[in-house]
């Protein structure tokens, strides 16, 4: 059916981008768009949760659930409710060590199902955490190997990282550097790091070491940038250094011979 | 890292005072640290030529793009522009303007920036304001006029006045005793009319208000309605001039160009050169606030020839939001001059430390000279390539703080918060005057409070609008957090920083429409005290019928306004990526969403309820 179909591209696409299982109603009227709106019979004025549910509940099927959260309800495919949390806190975790009050209030369920979930993956060692001298909890772990995460109904393909198996020589790889620098630059001075490691398509490693070794010669500077106006992707694909300093943007001294 | 085992009480001084604890200076006019200046010479060297082109050539269109991320040293880079502006004789004036909230009215916005510039001293020399600096000049030339082009004036005395008043302009103020009688007055009245033939296109109210501004006791008035505030009828009548009570937005406006042009071309007149400079632009987050800025950026350029304005933004809200969101005219404007700033070299670090450490320890003895070498080799060893001032400041930090046996606690994203709060309560507190009663100020406070209440505007009814110049509608409110509820409740907030006692009745029967119209509604009249309520006014009888029907009274004391403007301080601070959020992990800058979840954990704590919550005379419980 059409509305299947639609409802599984919008989740799979959050799923994509963002890892989350699930979308909140006001993002789904969003996503849905007019057109979307109409096939389940919810165009006109804003309609509250519970008409959104009653629209939506024919096509759910075996592929969808629908969630009550602290603040609004959502849309999420269907699968253990331990695992939806599990992978909240898997992406949340990526950014690092975090409390997860700071999730309550953005989880499909209410606080004190969350809070049982937690205590559950607490129980059966999926993740770990550590009490600070005020006793506020913070996850220290994700214990990934023992994911029991159901595959998703949607098959999602991973972004892979183009892994570059070129024999070219250091020399090369700074002139391709200062190129596609270049190229990016057009009088913007301050390059995004994450558009200058597409740009090349270099494995991780190389990109990185060869950005280390430019920056402690001085030919390259490496700035904070404003991550409010980037997005998840744009962050991972950014750099982090040995003093734990993230960096979004970069400079390079002009008209250096970098070779 | 090795913890030192030598001169402990030296490491616990530092550690207790450390000069590196604080990585973000506030604003130009309050850094406490000595600036470096080896530090970004070059970008400072190319603003000075800036400067230097602007004054000998002002009708020559010039802006500037200094672009740096954060932590780069905007802030001190701004400071050694003041300074610099300070020690040009006074010919070279400074103006810092804060961001812009309210896209219809970026001339009003620029004009109030400038005038509350214009009355801080104008150097370490001398006492006087930079608007004194201008009546000053005015009556130089008319002095000038009088005495070589009419003969009876021309007598020696007059020559000499006119001498020592050429080689020192502000000897008519230190100096008044030598005008005899009512030659001030007369002094005063016909060098407005001098002037005013002289350069018909200033504004003449504007040219007699602004000479009163030497009378002491009419300054704040006179600042009040040259920035186009809404003076009460008394005040207008001390002025001689006539009230705005009924003028329309537009007209405010318009009037705020006028201002801005009578300025311009007595700049010109008499070559002073005003250095224009925006920071903390990262806050203008959408287009209209964008094309707002850019129309100031217009006006500056085109049409204010003595001024030069200068942009700080982080390069990438440049590349990626202000260059997308504006107009071709406007970016290229500002990118004919593009300033890149840098990262320090290992040497300008090190000066850097060096500089701080010397104010904890000014009298530099052996012991604290070897704890200095011991920081110096530390970081040394730590740093291995050329870092933010911001980013050595913070190293330096971890380095005295980890030289203590006692494990870091890193403190929670809340309490980070609630210190970056304080201090910017006290940034407010400390000055206090450059935040006058600003209803676009008050409106943010409120909206950051909301929305950490978990309220949400319900802005698609397209009810959001102005009510009056000073108040404004806050549209209606949908209270979300029981989704079984869902329950709109019409949300009225009424911000008035009027004195004048008609527009306060506007907004008070605009405000008790509100409530008729909406009996289930509430509704809020909030005023900075500094725009008290007069008993006298006829405006208490509508005061009384809006209490009546339910309407909730509040006038706002210091220390409450100071907690409001405090919270916009911080979310400036926050945009601008000047907060750093350290963890056992990794390093960060703070997010608005951090100032929700704070506000929100700190949303029951008493001061919350006291400066807040009255807002809704019951708490949570709309």
């Amino acid at each position: 059916m059409e509305q299947i179909a639609l409802l599984n591209k919008i989740l799979t696409q959050i799923k994509q981008r963002e890892g989350k299982n699930y979308i909140s109603f006001a993002a789904l009227l969003t996503k849905l768009g007019k057109t979307g709106c109409k096939l389940f019979g919810l165009a006109g004025t804003k309609p509250s949760a519970a008409i959104i549910e009653k629209s939506l509940s024919p096509y759910l099927d075996n592929t969808f659930m629908i969630l009550k959260g602290s603040r609004t309800s959502f849309l999420a495919f269907k699968l253990p409710i331990d695992e939806i949390v599990f992978e909240a806190l898997r992406i949340k975790f990526q950014k690092g060590p975090f409390s997860p009050g700071q999730l309550t209030q953005h989880m499909p369920m209410k606080k004190d199902e969350f809070i049982a979930c937690f205590n559950r993956l607490l129980e059966t060692m999926r993740i770990s955490v550590s009490v600070n001298a005020e006793f506020k909890v913070t996850v220290r772990n994700i214990n990934a190997s023992g994911s029991t995460v159901n595959s998703t109904p949607a098959t999602i393909p991973t972004p892979q990282i183009q892994i570059s198996t070129s024999s070219l020589s250091p020399q090369d790889d700074r002139k391709q550097f200062r190129e596609a620098f270049d190229e990016l630059d057009k009088g913007r001075i301050f390059v995004r790091i994450c558009n200058l490691r597409r740009k090349l398509g270099w494995d991780k490693t190389r990109f990185n070491s060869l950005l280390r070794q430019l920056r402690a010669e001085g030919i390259v500077q490496l700035h904070a940038g404003d991550i409010s106006s980037m997005s998840e992707e744009d962050i991972d694909q950014s750099f982090t250094d040995e003093s734990n300093f993230f960096y979004a943007t970069l400079t390079m001294k002009p008209q250096t011979n970098i070779r | 890292m090795t913890s030192p085992t030598f001169l402990p009480h030296i490491l616990d001084t530092l550690r207790t005072k450390n000069p590196f604890a604080d990585n973000a200076a506030a604003n130009p006019w309050s850094c406490i640290f000595p600036d470096v200046l080896s530090i970004n010479s070059k970008p400072f060297e190319e603003i000075a030529r800036l400067i230097s082109t602007k004054a000998g050539n002002p009708e020559q269109p010039l802006a500037g793009l200094i672009l740096g991320e954060s932590g780069m040293g905007k802030t001190h880079l701004l400071r050694r522009i003041l300074d610099y502006c300070r020690n040009s004789d006074t010919t070279t004036l400074f103006v810092f303007v804060k961001p812009l909230f309210d896209p219809d009215k970026p001339l009003h916005h620029l004009l109030q920036e400038i005038v509350l510039n214009l009355s801080r001293q104008t150097s370490s020399v001398y006492s006087f304001s930079q608007f004194e600096r201008l009546v000053a000049e005015i009556m130089r030339d008319y002095v000038h006029h009088r005495v070589t082009n009419n003969a009876a004036d021309n007598t020696p005395s007059n020559q000499r006045f006119l001498k020592q008043f050429e080689s020192d302009v502000f000897h008519i103020f230190t100096n008044q005793q030598k005008v005899r009688g009512n030659s001030m007055e007369i002094i005063e009245k016909e060098a407005v009319n001098y002037i005013h033939s002289q350069v018909p296109e200033t504004n003449k109210n504007f040219l007699r208000v602004i000479f009163q501004y030497k009378t002491y006791q009419k300054r704040g008035l006179v600042r009040d309605w040259i920035k186009g505030g809404i003076l009460s009828d008394d005040d207008c009548e001390i002025l001689g001039v006539k009230s705005r009570a009924n003028l329309s937005e537009k007209a405010l406006e318009h009037e705020a160009r006028d201002m801005l042009l009578s300025l311009g071309v007595l700049f010109q007149r008499y070559r002073l050169t005003m250095v224009v400079c925006f920071d903390q632009l990262d806050n203008l987050i959408d287009s209209k606030l964008i094309g707002g800025f850019a129309s100031m950026i217009h006006l500056l350029v085109n049409d204010l020839s003595s001024m030069l304005p200068l942009a700080f933004i982080r390069a990438d809200s440049w590349n990626e939001r202000f260059k997308k969101n504006s107009d071709r005219a406007f970016s290229d404007r500002l990118e004919s001059n593009k300033i890149p700033l840098s990262n320090c070299t290992r040497e300008q670090a090190k000066e850097l430390i060096i500089t701080r450490f010397d104010t904890i320890f000014p009298e530099k003895d052996k012991d604290e000279e070897l704890v200095k070498s011991w920081l110096l080799e530390q970081f040394d060893t730590e740093l291995n390539a050329d870092l933010s001032p911001r980013e050595v400041i913070y190293l330096a930090n971890r380095i005295v703080r980890d030289s203590d046996s006692v494990p870091v606690l890193f403190p929670s994203v809340s309490e980070c918060l609630a210190v970056e709060y304080r201090i910017a309560q006290e940034t407010v507190a400390a000055d206090f005057d450059s935040w006058d009663p600003e209803s676009e100020y008050l409106k943010k406070a409120l909206e950051i409070w909301l929305q950490s209440r978990r309220f949400i505007r319900d802005n698609n009814e397209g009810k959001e609008k102005y009510t009056t110049r000073t108040g404004y509608f806050v549209s209606t409110i949908k209270d979300v957090r029981n989704e079984e509820i869902s329950e709109i409740i019409p949300f009225g907030f009424f911000i008035n920083t009027s004195k004048n006692w008609s527009v306060v009745s506007a907004i008070l029967r605009r405000a008790i429409e509100f409530l008729n119209e909406n009996p289930n509604g509430r509704c809020v009249y909030i005023a900075d005290q500094r725009c008290n309520f007069s008993p006298k006014w006829k405006a208490n009888e509508l005061r009384e019928e809006f209490e009546r029907l339910g309407g909730i009274f509040l006038i706002l004391d210091e220390a409450t306004v100071i907690y409001w403007y405090g919270l916009v301080a911080l979310f400036w601070k926050i945009g601008n990526g000047d907060i750093l959020l350290e963890t056992e992990q990794n390093l960060r800058t703070a997010t608005e969403n951090d100032l929700t979840i704070f506000l929100s954990d700190q949303s029951e704590t008493f001061e919350f309820q006291a400066r807040f919550n009255c807002l809704f005379g019951i708490s949570d419980n709309v």
